[in-house]
């Protein structure tokens, strides 16, 4: 076929040549941690837009829609209430136990439910992994800032129960809850890398993650209060090893914290806290470290 | 140091584990972990042999070097299994690479099989903003640009449709739409003619001959020959994941045909291994073009011959040859078959037998064509010798203006374009 249309080939210049071209580096061990993590501001839309469509996704489905994300942790309160408060009789030092609950509730249910949809956010969004380049760490990242609209919601229900019941609510104590929040969002960010990554390449992670949850649930202080252990948490509690050992899950100090602070009343759990960070920093860091060591083998395992 | 290069790939490997990654799917944690265990105890002990080793590894891609430079579009020739698409996987930051580095200036758009990464839950328009964002384009360039991306796509009023709910074609037009609109530095391209219907395969070749004319670096992979010599200058052939040509895509073309395609001019078979039965075996098949061998481009103007030599080893039976032509997707395109009244009908006696079809010029339109060859004898029907893709062409035309084209240049489409009578008088005003 020669001369078929062999003239257009002479190409003209570039439109832009002045344009900022960034250099991309493909290498088998898929570039370094650092400046994988210096990529990701540039993404900030792509995270924007990921966020917004988990929810869309979320709220389209149902007839209910935007009422799942207020009724679905409500219910589960009310039932909950009911068997452990009312039925089971455990101890809620002194605070009626719908609230009492409800102020743990909010921590956990926004850890375990970000935790267990990032087991199915590669898996769930093959058909983008398998086809176009984006730093994946975005999926269950956009999970963890997605699960704050319903945790804003259920703390909003809080606030109203709490205005309801006690006639008011413990500004002291909101003005340090940012501290358990920040634990919060490190340790679930941590543990949702880690399970992200390991679900895409075991499959029965998934199935493992929801016992998981459930028994983490238990080992903190969700419908129990801390009181009930032998030892104290307080500020400056001795250093006995169970203290110390209870306090690395960091779940304890993010529970105990927005506890203590939504109902009033405790001291700050400095050493829960900072045992916490200790080990939530450990988590989120080599959960981050081991996602991105995973990433390049992605799309060969979807 | 130079920098004009857009994408330079050095010692590029890539290996896949055969069936360790499917086995990975359904095997359970503990499985794998007892797997890995005795396999770690076999390695430590040396029971694991070179064999084995090689057995479960394949090579996608071997040592690849390739350098484009800014502006270039070149063309990835090769069969299927060659390593094109784990090439063009590897470009695009989907899959790592085994060994080797690629430098990649400027923003890469790619285009992957179907769909590029559509989400089924979202509307059309939200998938276009979504792989605007991945691209890394802000919202604000999306949304000029967004008008363009639908009316290219020609999917209309479905754009608040989720994709889920496209067909197959939509979501290729608009996959197409998008990376073609992106305005990415470099664009890769992977067999975006396999799907679609043909008015939107000729839009989106004539898209891309378009980005490659304004500037940007193209990485096209097809298996259509036409459209790579469209559309590059420069091709590369790869092999069985190694790169073996390098140069003018006239010339790639020219090597993948003699050197790999199933392109042959001739087939010859021994006694041993002729296909055929205890009546009859073929033997021999050559096409030719006014004598000289067909490895590959036939122009469209010469007949071509076809000479089928075949061995009876059953006398008394009528033997009647016949060829069937399909395209490269097996779309049956015609069947031939010999009626000469020297033979038609007429029992034979055994031995050495050559049968030549003359193929009329100006039948074809430019294309590729595999042919098949049968042996059959009739009442009873019974075909002793059918051999499928056992020669393969491809048409072209030099556009020297008197092939049945004219002076037209353009796109036509169907398998043939022959010389027809036409006749026009005046009848009145």
């Amino acid at each position: 076929m020669p001369g078929v249309r062999a003239g257009i080939c002479h190409l003209p210049a570039v439109a832009n040549p002045l344009r900022d071209k960034t250099e991309i580096l493909i290498t088998p061990e898929g570039g370094r941690l650092r400046a994988y993590v210096a990529s990701l501001p540039a993404f900030h839309e792509l995270l924007a837009f990921l966020v917004w469509k988990d929810l869309k996704v979320q709220v389209a489905q149902t007839t209910l829609g935007f009422g799942w994300l207020v009724l679905r942790p409500m219910l589960n309160v009310l039932v909950m209430s009911l068997v452990f408060g009312k039925l089971a009789r455990l101890p809620s030092d002194g605070h009626p136990y719908l609230l009492f609950l409800l102020s743990a509730w909010l921590p956990w249910s926004y850890f375990s439910g970000v935790s267990s949809k990032a087991t199915s956010s590669l898996l769930g969004n093959s058909s983008l992994v398998t086809k176009v380049y984006f730093p994946r760490l975005l999926l269950p990242t956009s999970l963890v800032l997605g699960g704050l609209l319903e945790f804003l919601i259920v703390f909003l229900v809080f606030v109203a129960l709490s205005l309801a019941m006690t006639g008011g609510l413990p500004l002291a104590g909101l003005l340090w809850l940012p501290l358990p929040l920040a634990l919060l969002l490190l340790t679930t960010a941590g543990a949702s890398y880690w399970l992200a990554a390991l679900a895409a390449q075991f499959r029965d992670v998934r199935n493992a993650a929801s016992y998981l949850l459930q028994l983490l649930m238990f080992l903190a202080p969700v419908i129990w209060p801390l009181s009930l252990l032998p030892q104290r948490f307080g500020a400056s509690a001795e250093s006995h090893w169970f203290t110390t050992l209870y306090g690395l899950y960091p779940m304890v100090g993010v529970v105990e914290g927005f506890r203590r602070a939504l109902l009033g009343g405790g001291e700050i759990p400095w050493q829960l806290l900072g045992l916490g960070f200790i080990s939530a920093t450990v988590l989120f860091i080599t959960g981050l470290v081991h996602f991105q060591r995973s990433e390049k083998r992605l799309a060969d395992e979807l | 140091m130079t920098t004009d290069f857009a994408l330079k790939a050095e010692g590029l490997s890539k290996c896949f584990r055969i069936g360790a990654v499917k086995k990975k799917r359904q095997q359970t944690l503990v499985a794998q972990a007892a797997e890995a265990g005795v396999h770690a105890l076999r390695r430590l002990t040396g029971r694991i042999s070179a064999e084995e080793k090689a057995a479960s590894e394949h090579w996608a891609l071997r040592d690849l070097n390739l350098e484009v430079k800014e502006g270039e579009v070149v063309g990835v020739i090769g069969h299927n299994g060659s390593g094109k698409s784990t090439l063009l996987k590897i470009l695009s930051r989907i899959t790592a690479p085994t060994t080797g580095s690629v430098r990649v200036r400027g923003r890469m758009a790619s285009l992957l099989e179907v769909g590029t990464g559509f989400h089924p839950d979202l509307s059309g328009r939200e998938n276009v903003f979504l792989n605007a964002a991945i691209l890394g384009l802000r919202r604000e360039e999306t949304r000029r640009r967004f008008d363009d991306i639908v009316d290219f796509s020609g999917v209309g009023a479905f754009i608040d449709t989720p994709v889920r709910n496209y067909s197959s074609g939509m979501k290729v037009r608009l996959g197409f739409s998008v990376a073609a609109h992106l305005d990415p530095d470099v664009l890769l391209v992977d067999e975006v003619l396999a799907v679609g219907d043909a008015a939107f395969q000729a839009r989106c070749l004539q898209r891309i001959e378009d980005i490659g004319a304004s500037g940007r670096t193209i990485l096209y992979v097809s298996h259509d020959l036409r459209s790579v010599a469209r559309l590059s200058q420069r091709s590369v052939v790869l092999d069985h994941g190694r790169l073996v040509f390098d140069g003018r895509t006239l010339d790639a073309i020219r090597h993948y045909e003699e050197n790999m395609s199933g392109f042959r001019s001739r087939r010859t078979w021994d006694a041993a291994d002729a296909p055929g039965d205890q009546v009859v075996r073929l033997r021999e098949l050559e096409l030719t073009s006014g004598g000289a061998p067909v490895t590959g481009p036939a122009d469209v103007r010469r007949p071509l011959e076809l000479r089928i030599r075949y061995e009876v080893l059953q006398a008394g039976l009528p033997i009647m040859p016949s060829l069937h032509l399909y395209d490269f997707g097996g779309t049956p395109v015609l069947s031939g078959v010999d009626l000469h009244p020297e033979w038609h009908g007429q029992a034979r006696g055994s031995g050495v037998y050559e049968t030549v079809v003359v193929i009329p010029g100006n039948l074809f339109h430019e294309g590729n064509f595999q042919l098949a060859v049968a042996l059959s004898t009739m009442e009873p029907f019974h075909c002793h010798v059918y051999v499928h893709n056992a020669l393969a062409f491809w048409v072209y035309d030099p556009l020297e203006g008197d092939s049945t084209r004219g002076q037209f240049r353009g796109d036509l489409k169907g398998y043939f374009r022959p010389e027809m009578d036409w006749q026009t008088e005046r009848v009145g005003g």
